[in-house]
């Protein structure tokens, strides 16, 4: 083929081929007007190849961000890890994620159902749902004072399981520790493996009446001289009873000891009290006289 | 004045679109490329080795055009693109490996003369001289034309189709034009490609025509009037061979 000189440049020529295509050549000391057979063809950079790929990194480079978004944060905070069940009556079971996430609430029994209904647990992690489910429990009477809550994580992570437990009883603990019993494991009859109990003191301890029946099964005592057991007697035993506290009947039971030897049928503590049941001011004597009349009639 | 590595990569950008920021590119690399191909031929190159030269001047256009920032600075990859492409021309010129210098002395002896004395020379130097003028007055014609479209040769190389079927479709739309007279005529008056005509005409579709215009607006100017010898030269583009235009 001949290739007809077009245009001469220091690198490069243009020539003209037989066909009609005007091509860069290399410039092998040609002059215009020149007729070539042999020509070097320019190279030109291919510039498909980016085109190439480059959409292709950007894709590449979205689903290495996606795996990232879900192994790094969907997985451990949305795909449930383990489960965590709340007995009280109710009984409640958290589905959680890794992350103490609670995926879900589900209530085991109808205690349950009610406790959560209406509850809306969506974005709280295990610490707040537990706070607020007792709390919740609480203030709808299925819980009060001295009860058992007990707590059962269940995961195939037995370490993560361990810690779940760990964290939710101290959460509860540090809490509700001082008015209700925390327990781990299942609220079965069985002894708990793990039972916190703290001594309960009633803030509003209701005065018990004088329970009736006591009085006919106990047997007078062989030496009496607190004339509680007595038949006759119509007022209180004393044991159940407490001169203390906002509860105080305003009777002390010291009264009857201490008449033990002499009977004189006048003491200090009777003064006070005489002048507080004013309404009834024979009571205490007429006691005193019937244990006088009492230790007579035993010596008889 | 010292140049920096920035003002290179700013003078090789510059220079991919604008082909005379090339010429002045490469002659200021003149020496840079000359100490690049006698570092391969291990030898001065008027010593028999101007094409190896004009190689390595090919190859450094040629890196100016591939060049991106990307690749690291830009003379050390001109280096390397000079030397693969010398050693790529070595690989081709060895296929005629049997091909004996016209320089080899003859006989032996030492003041004998070369083999290129010996060969009688059929060409007619007078005739050749004169149809190369010939020719260089109608090439340097036809380029004043494609100036005054705003085209050089070098954009129309540029646009040139290097894929067969576009350049065939090319070719259909210049068949076309050539049936049509007065269709070249008009491309010659206004300066314009008259696309319907040619798109409906040629079956060719017309985005095709869109990104080759400045090719097919060179190629059909040169079958108008005047350029003999062009024509010619094109004797491949077979039909219509040329007369009905005249």
């Amino acid at each position: 083929m001949n290739y007809l000189v077009m245009e001469v440049h220091p690198a490069y020529a243009v020539v003209l081929d037989e066909e009609g295509r005007f091509l860069k050549v290399a410039n092998l000391r040609y002059q215009v007007g020149d007729t070539v057979q042999h020509i070097v063809e320019l190279r030109r950079p291919q510039k498909k190849r980016p085109a190439l790929w480059k959409p292709l990194s950007g894709l590449a480079g979205l689903a290495a961000c996606l795996c990232l978004v879900f192994f790094g944060y969907y997985q451990p905070n949305f795909t449930p890890y383990g489960a965590l069940r709340i007995q009280i009556n109710p009984d409640v079971e958290l589905t959680l994620s890794r992350t103490d996430r609670v995926l879900e609430l589900e209530g085991l029994n109808e205690d349950g159902q009610a406790l959560i209904e209406g509850y809306d647990y969506g974005g709280k992690d295990r610490e707040d749902v537990t706070e607020e489910l007792v709390e919740r429990a609480i203030d709808l009477g299925y819980l009060s004072d001295g009860e058992t809550v007990s707590i059962t994580v269940s995961s195939a992570d037995t370490d993560w399981q361990a810690r779940e437990e760990q964290e939710a009883r101290d959460a509860l603990e540090k809490r509700y520790g001082e008015t209700i019993v925390i327990q781990i494991g299942p609220a079965s009859k069985d002894p708990p493996v793990t039972e916190v109990v703290i001594p309960v003191t009633p803030p509003e301890p209701t005065p018990e009446p004088v329970p009736e029946p006591s009085q006919e099964q106990t047997v007078p005592p062989a030496v009496t001289n607190d004339t509680d057991y007595d038949p006759g007697s119509d007022v209180v035993t004393g044991y159940q009873d407490t001169d203390y506290g906002p509860g105080a009947d305003g009777i002390s039971n010291y009264a009857p000891f201490d008449d033990g030897s002499y009977s004189d049928g006048v003491t200090d503590y009777e003064d006070r009290d005489d002048d507080q049941a004013d309404d009834d001011p024979d009571d205490d004597d007429d006691r005193l006289e019937d244990d006088v009349d009492d230790a007579q009639n035993e010596d008889d | 004045m010292v140049r920096t590595e920035h003002d290179i990569a700013a003078q090789v950008q510059a220079a991919k679109t604008d082909s005379e920021a090339a010429d002045a590119l490469i002659r200021q690399y003149m020496g840079f490329i000359r100490s690049e191909t006698v570092k391969f031929i291990h030898t001065a190159p008027e010593n028999g080795h101007e094409d190896e030269l004009s190689i390595a001047m090919l190859a450094f256009y040629e890196a100016v055009l591939a060049y991106e920032k990307s690749r690291g600075a830009f003379l050390p990859y001109a280096a390397r693109a000079i030397r693969n492409r010398l050693i790529d021309h070595y690989r081709t010129e060895k296929r005629h490996g049997n091909v004996i210098s016209l320089h080899t002395p003859l006989g032996g002896e030492e003041d004998g003369g070369e083999l290129l004395d010996a060969i009688p020379d059929a060409v007619d130097h007078v005739e050749d001289y004169a149809s190369r003028t010939a020719s260089q007055r109608e090439i340097q014609e036809f380029s004043e034309k494609l100036a005054r479209f705003g085209l050089t040769f070098s954009d129309v190389a540029d646009n040139c189709p290097r894929q067969e079927r576009t350049f065939a479709a090319c070719r259909r739309v210049l068949d076309f034009a050539r049936s049509r007279p007065e269709l070249l005529k008009r491309v010659e008056d206004t300066g314009k490609l008259p696309m319907n005509e040619l798109a409906s005409g040629s079956g060719t579709d017309r985005k095709t025509m869109e990104r080759h215009r400045k090719y097919l607006a060179a190629i059909l100017l040169a079958f108008t009037n005047g350029y003999e010898i062009i024509r010619g030269h094109l004797c491949q583009i077979a039909p219509a061979k040329g007369g009905s235009m005249k």
